[in-house]
């Protein structure tokens, strides 16, 4: 239980809040590289502010405010320009930086245009995912976490707007026993009502323990499930959930980050970044594309999708309420892993308070050609669990699952 | 604990044990929990970054003895 308070502070993300300040400091994603490809605008709204994401005639991004200057039009019906991005209504043009270079009806003479800026961010591509930062100069590097970058394996991109806050979504990453219960028991019950065998669900273990420690870039999760002694990997090894918002889950054939992008204070924008990982001496074929999907919150009747995990996960997370009210929450000893993450925002949030760098913010090149985080990969003592029941995660909205499944298995290496 | 219980449990702590600075800003963490029954009032203090955790004791017992 918090404060009101401390509830609001820890929440809030909008400009000038302590949060969004800490935000601020961090590249985060904002769209996938394809969705630029066949158009020019996205509309993106990140940390309270409307922005719109556009590519320029010569291909380069760039991320400026969605009103123009002018009347306030949405940029995002602009016209892309060589240079930057033109307003539909009366043609005021912008570059990146969204400084004004042009307003056609003004005066050739005129200095109006030098003193109209909207605002204006950097961007930058990674992975398959464009990232921005609202944050002070000089910007840190864009991290180079390890599925970023690695090599050999096929990657799907899958997305929600989810209309929560992103704390109870980051919370649910502390949270290990929710496994056993939504994942395990609840899932079987799913399973009850559409007349699917119960017992062949291999999540319902026991949590005999749980355990966290703040390494260098967040927290790592360990559990020991009944059954395991404490040499099994996901003690020993465990996963991690990287300060500030993401978390990397994964086994022998797939790894996977979950990135919470707050949209604003009840919008979050989260992304299921997979990597699946080719069988022992399987050479994934050269520019496979990488899907981009939706995970669906809710079907068409307004009923919340729960036969699938990520879906399962986003029914608690939204209705704990557009913020959950932690005023009146009532944790027990299994919630401590929630409470460090929340001790950890303040503790690099007072960092940035002093000047400093908060965790995870990362300007020495050397550091980051990659970087390696930690990541048990004999899940629960079952191997490639993930990759296994790809069809009940979030990856079955991949248009090419089977075919991904098929090429990581040897199958189609020499077809696509 | 009812939650009123849990509300007033809350304000146990209001300072930092270590270095005496008030806690009441929400930068400061205070975050009750409950462990076998008990209300435990988690605090990390913003000024001096000491963490603890504060019990209120409201009954003297020597559980201990009981084995003899
Ligand atoms: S049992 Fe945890 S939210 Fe209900
Ligand atoms: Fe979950
Ligand atoms: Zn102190």
């Amino acid at each position: 239980m918090l404060s009101k308070e401390r509830n609001e502070l820890l929440t809030q993300v909008g400009p000038g809040t302590p949060m969004g300040n800490l935000f601020r400091r961090y590249w985060l994603p904002i769209a996938a590289a394809s969705e630029l490809k066949d158009q020019w605008t996205k509309k993106v709204r990140l940390l309270g502010e409307d922005l719109v994401l556009y590519r320029d005639r010569r291909g380069k991004l760039g991320l400026i405010g969605d009103r123009c200057a002018h009347r306030g039009v949405s940029m995002t019906c602009g016209i892309p320009e060589h240079n930057g991005l033109r307003c539909p209504y009366h043609g005021w043009l912008y570059d990146g930086d969204g400084r004004c270079l042009e307003q056609p009806n003004e005066p050739d003479t005129s200095t109006f245009k030098d003193k109209v800026k909207i605002p204006g961010y950097k961007v930058q591509e990674l992975g398959g995912l464009i990232f921005a930062y609202l944050g002070p100069e000089p910007a840190p590097l864009l991290p180079r976490y390890d599925l970023f970058v690695r090599k050999n394996v096929v990657r799907t991109i899958g997305y929600a707007v989810i209309p929560c806050n992103w704390l109870q979504i980051m919370e649910n990453s502390l949270d290990p026993t929710h496994l056993e219960w939504l994942h395990g028991r609840y899932f079987q019950y799913v399973f009850e009502q559409n007349g699917r065998p119960q017992e062949s669900w291999p999540i319902s273990r026991h949590h005999q323990k749980i355990g966290f420690d703040v390494f260098e870039y967040g927290i790592i999760k360990r559990r020991v499930l009944e059954g395991q002694t404490e040499d099994c990997e996901d003690w020993v090894v465990g996963h991690p959930v990287v300060f500030p918002n993401m978390l990397r889950v994964g086994d022998y054939g797939a790894h996977s980050f979950q990135i919470r992008v707050p949209m604003d204070d009840t919008h979050t924008y989260h992304i299921w970044y997979t990597c699946f990982v080719p069988n022992e001496g399987v050479q994934v074929p050269e520019d496979y594309p990488i899907s981009l999907y939706e995970a669906p919150l809710k079907d068409e009747r307004g009923n919340f999708v729960t036969d699938y995990i990520d879906g399962q996960d986003m029914m608690s997370w939204v209705t704990q309420g557009e913020i959950a009210d932690r005023t009146t929450e009532r944790l027990g000893t299994s919630d401590k892993g929630i409470i460090l993450y929340r001790q950890l925002l303040l503790q690099e949030l007072a960092k940035v308070e002093r000047g400093e760098d908060p965790m995870c913010v990362i300007r020495d090149e050397a550091k980051n050609d990659v970087i390696v985080l930690p990541q048990e990969e004999n899940k629960y003592g079952v191997g490639d669990l993930l990759s296994g029941i790809a069809k009940d995660w979030n990856t079955r909205y991949a248009l090419n699952i089977d075919e991904i499944i098929q090429i990581c298995k040897g199958r189609m290496s020499q077809t696509v | 604990m009812l939650q009123e219980e849990a509300k007033a449990a809350l304000e146990f702590v209001c300072y930092c044990a270590r270095c005496g600075a008030s806690l009441a800003d929400p930068r400061n963490l205070v975050n009750l929990y409950s462990d076998t029954g008990r209300s435990i009032c988690f605090w990390w203090c913003h000024a001096c970054g000491a963490k603890g955790e504060a019990v209120e004791v409201d009954r003297v017992t020597a559980p201990h003895m009981a084995e003899e």
